[in-house]
């Protein structure tokens, strides 16, 4: 039950101890054998769980448009007029509606995968190894994502100002220029970390719990990690914008 | 673990399963949260989205209202464009009427007045011949004259007045009252 806490992953034979240390795993996985690459299989299924999930809802809403919202499409439209606000107050008016789709995209997906994992019963089914839970509390997807965003708002700054947008990292004096290239590392080590650690501790409180005290107890606890999953979501969606619109916005 | 027996008989694959032990699924808790999440968040979206749903629909029912009345001013102008057009044409006529009648007229004056010129004309002409005709009378009667004069000077020689001046006396001497 507890296999979600840290533990050093020893079962492997190597002989060197910085192999050991090196082989710090969060919980356990199941693994996938993809030649010589491991996968995190438990992570891949939850994601295409919740894409699928979230492809088949959008096709159900979307595929009738009516000019008077009705039903489903009401609910899209209001998630997509929420995102459109959340890019307008974050990159601006000029260009905010180029990254309507990616901003929606992170947050719908991350929004998604941390309720899933919240409220579904994932425990039902059980693996060889390891178990399944949200897609965000694995590190992997939540780097992913964060590498997507340092990426477009590379992308978005040098299509917007050319080679003229590296003139930042020397941007209001020159000696701040390391802690300008520093940024570009720590953002997307931010970004991952925080939406990563709040998804796993959450999932860890709620197993602990539920493993101290099956029952009632952990569902004010379950109850607040729905609501920081919500926030988290939000949080990404809403930095990945703030990204986007500080690395476009005129520098005077 | 694996006591639900259909997974056992259809596994999932190789070391999947089935987990059924209620407390170990945390499926009670789970549905609480869920329960709970349902309600009061599915509750607030419902207002939302028909709040959402009620704008909509009033900015529809406002649009068409708008468009309706766009279309009917539209007529309107349409109408009065019409109204326009015919006033134009009337008034086109009108003043082709006119300009004819004020040709016809200018004509006719000039005509008038044509043929007071010629009048005119030959009242003049008709002066001016008798101013003529005057000039060429009196020429005649004062050559006339002077020819008569003339006639008369010549023989007036001294010897004629001699003759005639005796013829006179003589004439007075017999003169007898």
């Amino acid at each position: 039950m507890i296999e979600h806490i840290f533990i050093f992953n020893n079962s492997t034979s190597l002989s060197n101890p910085v192999f050991d240390i090196s082989e710090v795993a969060v919980g356990q996985h199941l693994y996938w054998q993809i030649g010589d690459y491991q996968l995190h299989g438990q992570v891949l299924i939850t994601s295409w769980i919740v894409l699928g999930g979230v492809i088949i809802f959008t096709l159900l809403a979307n595929s009738d448009l009516k000019p008077l919202p009705v039903g489903l499409q009401n609910f899209t439209e209001l998630v997509t007029e929420f995102i459109r606000d959340l890019a307008k107050t974050q990159i601006g008016e000029e260009e905010y509606l180029k990254w309507v789709p990616f901003l929606g995209t992170i947050f719908i997906f991350v929004f998604v995968s941390n309720w899933a994992g919240a409220l579904l019963p994932w425990r039902l089914i059980e693996l060889p190894n390891g178990e399944l839970a949200a897609p965000t509390n694995d590190i992997n997807t939540t780097v992913s994502l964060a590498l997507l965003t340092s990426v477009s708002y590379f992308y978005a700054g040098i299509r917007k100002k050319g080679l003229g947008y590296f003139k930042r990292y020397i941007q209001p004096v020159v000696f701040l220029l390391p802690l300008n290239v520093l940024e570009d590392f720590s953002k997307p080590l931010s970004l991952s970390f925080r939406l990563f650690g709040n998804i796993l501790a959450d999932e860890l409180i709620v197993g602990v719990l539920v493993a101290l005290v099956p029952l009632f107890v952990p569902i004010p606890l379950m109850l607040l990690g729905v609501f920081t999953s919500a926030i988290q979501a939000l949080v990404f969606a809403t930095l990945a914008g703030a990204y986007i619109g500080e690395s476009i916005e005129d520098h005077h | 673990m694996n006591l639900l027996t259909i997974f056992n008989i259809l596994p999932l694959g190789e070391g999947f399963g089935f987990n059924d032990n209620i407390l170990e699924t945390n499926i009670i808790n789970l549905a609480a949260v869920v329960g709970i999440v349902v309600f009061f968040v599915g509750k607030n979206f419902s207002i939302l989205l028909e709040n959402r749903q009620q704008t909509i629909l009033n900015n529809l029912r406002e649009a068409n209202q708008r468009a309706s009345e766009a279309l009917e001013r539209y007529n309107q102008a349409k109408k009065q464009l019409e109204l326009a057009e015919k006033k134009a044409k009337d008034i086109r006529q009108e003043g082709t009427l006119k300009a004819r009648q004020e040709k016809e007229n200018c004509f006719n004056q000039y005509k008038l007045d044509l043929v007071r010129l010629e009048e005119y004309k030959q009242e003049t002409l008709q002066f001016y011949q008798q101013k003529a005709f005057q000039q060429i009378y009196v020429s005649i009667v004062s050559r006339a004259l002077g020819e008569v004069k003339q006639k008369f000077n010549k023989p007036l020689s001294e010897q004629f007045h001699a003759t005639i001046n005796n013829f006179v006396i003589a004439r007075l001497t017999e003169y007898n009252p």
